[in-house]
């Protein structure tokens, strides 16, 4: 089997004027012309979703899924299911957030979030813009919430 | 703790081993078993619908300037 890292994929669909797209795309069809067994990780999967959920329709992210499967012919290891777990989370609950327009790092984050944070007030980050309005609790930079915390008092 | 890969016949109720294998009688061992490897074939209604992606995909500019940089940003490299 032969595997495949995520700017494989990413450069045949979505970077398409990257300087290796010839050479990328020859890999991939000498790779379906000789019925070589493709795989991937499921890390490296969830990568190339997660980067591909600022290009498409939220609501088609889970059939994107289906179709990279299905036309790049591979195996995603360990299997694909939307039951499987990824940070003790379900791989459902990850693509929801991915639907957000998430990286992989920021979607985990969000579902750990939501999945297991329930006394949470807020998330301190100072890449508060990339959570805005996506997580289960408020996002704040450390200074908005310092000044908060001083108009509370 | 290192990795030792096996490959094993199933004989309908045990794996073999095709060769031997140096490690202490006893030793417990998790077996991965890989089922239907070949990926299923696109129908023409797939071939559509990954048409349509592409072009979705293309229609935009990217959100990360290059390939290097999303990767970058998803795997948190500096």
């Amino acid at each position: 089997m032969i595997l495949l890292d995520a700017d494989i994929l990413l450069i045949d669909c979505r970077y398409q004027r990257d300087e290796k797209y010839a050479t990328n795309r020859l890999v991939l069809d000498r790779l379906r012309s000789e019925s070589r067994l493709v795989g991937i990780t499921q890390q490296a999967f969830l990568e190339t979703l997660g980067v591909l959920s600022f290009s498409v329709s939220p609501s088609t992210l889970e059939k994107l899924a289906r179709q990279l499967i299905l036309q790049y012919r591979l195996i995603v290891i360990p299997e694909w299911s939307e039951d499987s777990s990824y940070g003790q989370c379900q791989l459902g609950d990850l693509i929801q957030h991915m639907q957000k327009r998430m990286a992989l790092g920021d979607a985990v984050q969000a579902a750990q979030i939501e999945c297991f944070s329930f006394d949470a007030d807020c998330l301190l980050t100072w890449n508060a813009k990339h959570f805005a309005g996506k997580l289960a609790v408020s996002v704040l930079t450390p200074e908005d919430w310092l000044r908060r915390e001083v108009i509370q008092q | 703790m290192s990795t030792l890969a096996v490959t094993a016949q199933f004989d309908g109720h045990v794996f073999i081993p095709r060769d031997p294998i140096s490690l202490p009688i006893g030793t417990t061992v998790r077996i991965l078993v890989r089922q239907g490897a070949n990926p299923p074939i696109p129908t023409s209604d797939d071939d559509h619908e990954w048409q349509n992606f592409l072009e979705e995909i293309q229609s935009n500019e990217p959100t990360f300037a290059s390939v290097e940089e999303a990767l970058d940003y998803t795997r948190g490299r500096p």
